[in-house]
């Protein structure tokens, strides 16, 4: 009985998470023709109300060959969101492993303040640091190109915050050992620290690429034409599109961090879980 | 002597692998915070000392956007860490299946707003789910994203997101807390609900303030289903602080955005504080 109850909570919390994503992946499957039939009520008001379709009538791949063959802007923008996430990510694990590691395994006047002001900077919404953002990105001359969203990106604070956990959650021993032989720090911190701390690294490269895959205010303010877009913003800006496309796209959408999540699913949890220990 | 220059070289290897990230935290983030927070106490170069500070507090829109900011964290913060924690002491008694219960868990975070937003409109759309399954059973039909309801469907995104997250955070939270504290005092005839209130609750406070501060970064984060859902004025009763930086973002306003964004930092700079000064307890010293 007992277990029974455990079970059902738990079945219906992972249903309630896993149900949006089934969903899309359902309606990316239904043809334009069931569209119209059942989800012509959908944003007209009053007139007419939506059963939900978990099972297609009709298994049919128009959006897909809609969005493949007809809109060449789609895959354009795919790229662009490769390039810009790919680079963001690049450079804020390298950001983060330094100052992770400083934070964590060094002694120095001021430590407590300056991670202070690393929480402090974590915490800030997105449209507080937007615009102290825009006015360097704008001295820097770098206001409408990528580098724009790509610098400040790299210095993202969660990135040090998660790894200064992670690597404070490592056995001592592991360093000691290492200085007893005489190592030099970074050679302690390639050989000893990072392959201690994959996991850490795992749950930040997908927390951070999703996050860069997934950014739309910044896009909005630091480029200067639509042209230049990432995929998130353009599908943000979806209206009056066939639903065929829009949950295609969705999907396709979703297909490079689902995969990475998938792919580094149990890291994630583990690395995220042990950046609670001391 | 000896120690002394050991603690030097400290000092110099620490500081030599912070200066990197430390520059940019500074360019992006520090320097132009500065160079905002004089442009709120300024025109064209002059002091003119608390002026827009003033205007912005009397603003009903400020007033309005500050007070659904802080019921949002108010009432989806506390809520997210209750359901975390009981799903994390659920899954911690061996649950079969514990791994894959975990990443199904995390997945919305990692869900971009667009997906999220289609889902939620076919089901609370005036002509969506919701409102079908009650015209069906011949109740009044709800406009939940045209009225003040839209808050909770913001909140129950918010709790949705970031569910997974929260359960993790606990999860490891609770495998810090040694095992035989629990057979002790089990041995001394303590019952769950005791062991629970006793053992595992305050043994768990650092990992609190821990979720707590993600998660109002994930509170602040949600602004974008928000936005996405319900445009630049949204109802009401969901209109937050980021609303009014990005509406007076898009009309150039200057004076007022820096306010906000410097009020915005105050409140937060405090709420850390607090969370910093929590002296033994807090993990993050």
């Amino acid at each position: 009985m007992k277990q029974l109850a455990k079970y059902l909570f738990l079945g219906v919390l992972a249903v309630l998470a896993l149900f949006p994503l089934f969903y899309v992946v359902v309606n990316s499957f239904i043809g334009s023709a069931e569209f119209s039939r059942y989800y012509g009520g959908l944003g007209e008001g009053l007139t007419g109300f939506n059963p939900l379709r978990i099972i297609p009538d009709w298994i049919s791949a128009e959006g897909y060959r809609e969005v493949f063959y007809n809109r060449p802007h789609f895959l354009m923008r795919f790229w662009y969101s490769v390039f810009l996430s790919g680079s963001i990510l690049a450079g804020q694990l390298v950001i983060a492993v330094l100052g992770g590691y400083a934070f964590a395994r060094f002694r120095f006047p001021g430590r407590s303040v300056l991670f202070f002001v690393i929480v402090l900077i974590m915490m800030m919404p997105l449209q507080v640091t937007l615009v102290p953002n825009l006015i360097i990105v704008d001295r820097l001359g770098l206001h409408g190109t990528y580098g724009a969203l790509i610098l400040p990106g790299i210095f993202s604070a969660f990135g040090v915050f998660l790894m200064r956990q992670v690597m404070k959650s490592l056995p001592n021993s592991i360093f000691e050992s290492a200085k007893l032989d005489g190592a030099g720090s970074f050679a302690v911190l390639l050989r000893m620290c990072l392959p201690n701390c994959k996991h850490g690294l795992a749950a930040l490269a997908v927390l951070n690429f999703a996050d860069s895959w997934n950014m739309v205010e910044q896009p909005l303010v630091f480029l200067r034409y639509a042209h230049q877009y990432p995929l998130a913003v353009y599908l943000v800006g979806f209206t009056g599109i066939p639903p065929e496309v829009v949950f295609t796209s969705g999907l396709l959408s979703v297909l490079p961090v689902l995969m990475l999540f998938l792919w580094f699913k149990d890291e994630i949890a583990f690395g995220m879980e042990y950046s609670v220990v001391k | 002597m000896r120690i002394l220059t050991l603690k030097n070289k400290e000092t110099f290897t620490g500081l030599g692998y912070l200066a990197l990230p430390l520059a940019g935290f500074s360019l992006f983030y520090i320097a132009p915070f500065f160079i905002m927070l004089n442009r709120s106490v300024t025109r064209g170069g002059t002091w003119i000392g608390f002026e827009n500070y003033e205007n912005v507090l009397r603003s009903e829109a400020f007033r309005l956007a500050a007070w659904n900011t802080f019921r949002f964290i108010g009432m989806g913060v506390p809520a997210l860490m209750l359901l975390a924690l009981c799903a994390a002491l659920v899954l911690d008694t061996r649950a079969r299946g514990k791994d894959g219960f975990r990443a199904a868990f995390v997945l919305p975070l990692v869900l971009p707003a667009t997906a999220v937003i289609m889902v939620v409109r076919v089901f609370f759309d005036h002509g969506g789910v919701v409102n079908y399954v009650l015209s069906g059973m011949g109740r009044d039909t709800v406009n939940l994203l045209g009225s003040a309801h839209i808050f909770w469907v913001f909140w129950g995104i918010f709790i949705w997101k970031n569910a997974g997250f929260a359960i993790i955070l606990m999860l490891g939270g609770l495998l810090q807390i040694p095992k035989d504290y629990h057979e002790a005092a089990r041995m001394d005839g303590a019952n769950a609900w005791q062991r629970l209130r006793k053992i595992t609750l305050p043994l768990m406070a650092p990992t609190f303030i821990f979720v707590a501060i993600l998660s109002v970064v994930g509170a602040f984060k949600s602004f974008r289903e928000a936005f996405a859902l319900g445009g630049s004025y949204p109802p009401d009763g969901a209109y937050m602080v980021q609303h009014f930086i990005q509406n007076n973002f898009d009309r150039l306003n200057f004076p007022r955005l820096s306010v906000a964004s410097v009020l915005t930092f105050i409140v937060i700079f405090a709420c850390v504080l607090v969370m910093f000064a929590w002296p033994e307890e807090s993990e993050l010293e």
